[in-house]
């Protein structure tokens, strides 16, 4: 179990029914969430992608106050990166799935096999294609460097 | 997330809140909001850490305890939120033994006003190993689960499979519940 430095409240009676009944919190399985969800109209990709936004914007939030980036954090914007970069998230990605991805920093091994391709020919030689793939990441990846050489500076 | 946002759902139905507007016209917060901050919590490594002790471990139910401090903190006695009555009160001709329950205390009058016996049999319908557990707990005041399948003459997993059908009933109960009122 993972170490933490809070204290779980005691349990009031109403609580202690209730998860009688239904199961304590810790027991909400896939298939009554996925029922809890559709009976109030959620969806379950949209919880993906704003959860998304929101570590983006608390990653920015960070920088702006120049503070550093915690591990899990750290580990959660690499993987959103990863994410963005590769573009090949599955659409109905899981929740459940992607958000343990987020906090171990596992990204590469959470999603789907996927062809990883080489940026050379038999010859050697790039072919139109993956220069202009190599042009993009690095125009990517100089725009990010600009990026946080301007808010550490 | 999933999982999050359903506790959390079921949560505010304890209090009585049912839909999204009510929940976020009464405390500001609706249940993916709760449910995204226990996760920005727990990446902000500061109040509470995630060191998980195998590469596989799910994170869930630290989030949860998270998320249950955060819930208990916004509705705690002294914030003004508004509890809503949404459940079917009215009798039916075949009342239940549970018409006899009597609740014992201030906190048992606020979860009898907002989930009857009477509501919790409708929403099992005919199924009596259901309604056993219902009794159970309400009838004789069991409330762990190796009491109540000692009372049931069942084995702790039965039960545990029980409150898994319990809970799918719940959901679906409030999304029929939802769609009669509008």
């Amino acid at each position: 179990m993972a170490s933490k430095k809070f204290s779980p409240i005691p349990k009031s009676d109403r609580e202690e029914v209730f998860d009688a009944l239904f199961g304590p919190p810790e027991e909400m399985d896939e298939e009554s969430a996925d029922a809890y969800l559709e009976a109030h109209d959620i969806d379950p990709a949209r919880l993906v992608s704003e959860l998304k936004e929101r570590v983006s914007r608390e990653a920015r939030k960070l920088r702006v106050a120049g503070k550093e980036h915690p591990t899990p954090m750290r580990n959660a914007q690499q993987g959103l990166r990863e994410s963005e970069r590769r573009k090949s998230e599955p659409p109905r990605v899981d929740p459940d799935t992607w958000i343990h991805s987020l906090l171990n920093g596992d990204f590469g091994s959470a999603g789907q096999a996927e062809v990883v391709y080489s940026f050379h020919n038999r010859r050697g030689d790039l072919s139109e294609n993956d220069q202009s793939v190599l042009k993009s990441l690095d125009a990517e990846l100089a725009d990010e460097t600009k990026g946080e050489t301007n808010s550490d500076g | 997330m999933k999982r999050l946002v359903a506790q959390a759902l079921r949560w505010f139905a304890q209090e009585g809140l049912n839909s999204q507007d009510d929940i976020l016209s009464s405390t500001g917060k609706s249940p993916t909001d709760l449910a995204y901050d226990a996760v920005l919590e727990v990446l902000r490594d500061e109040k509470v850490q995630w060191h998980p002790q195998k590469p596989d471990e799910d994170p869930y139910p630290l989030l949860v305890k998270v998320m249950r401090n955060d819930f208990l903190d916004l509705v705690r006695p002294g914030r003004a939120y508004k509890r809503t009555q949404v459940m079917d009160t009215q009798a039916e001709e075949d009342q239940p033994a549970l018409d006899n329950y009597e609740s014992r205390g201030d906190d048992l009058e606020k979860l009898h006003a907002v989930l009857t016996a009477h509501d919790l049999y409708k929403m099992v319908g005919g199924e009596q190993d259901l309604k056993d557990v219902i009794d159970a707990i309400l009838l004789l005041e069991c409330r762990k689960r190796e009491d109540i399948a000692h009372v049931l003459s069942t084995t702790p997993e039965e039960i545990t499979r029980r409150q898994q059908r319990l809970r799918t009933k719940l959901a679906s109960w409030r999304r029929t519940l939802a769609a009669d009122a509008r």
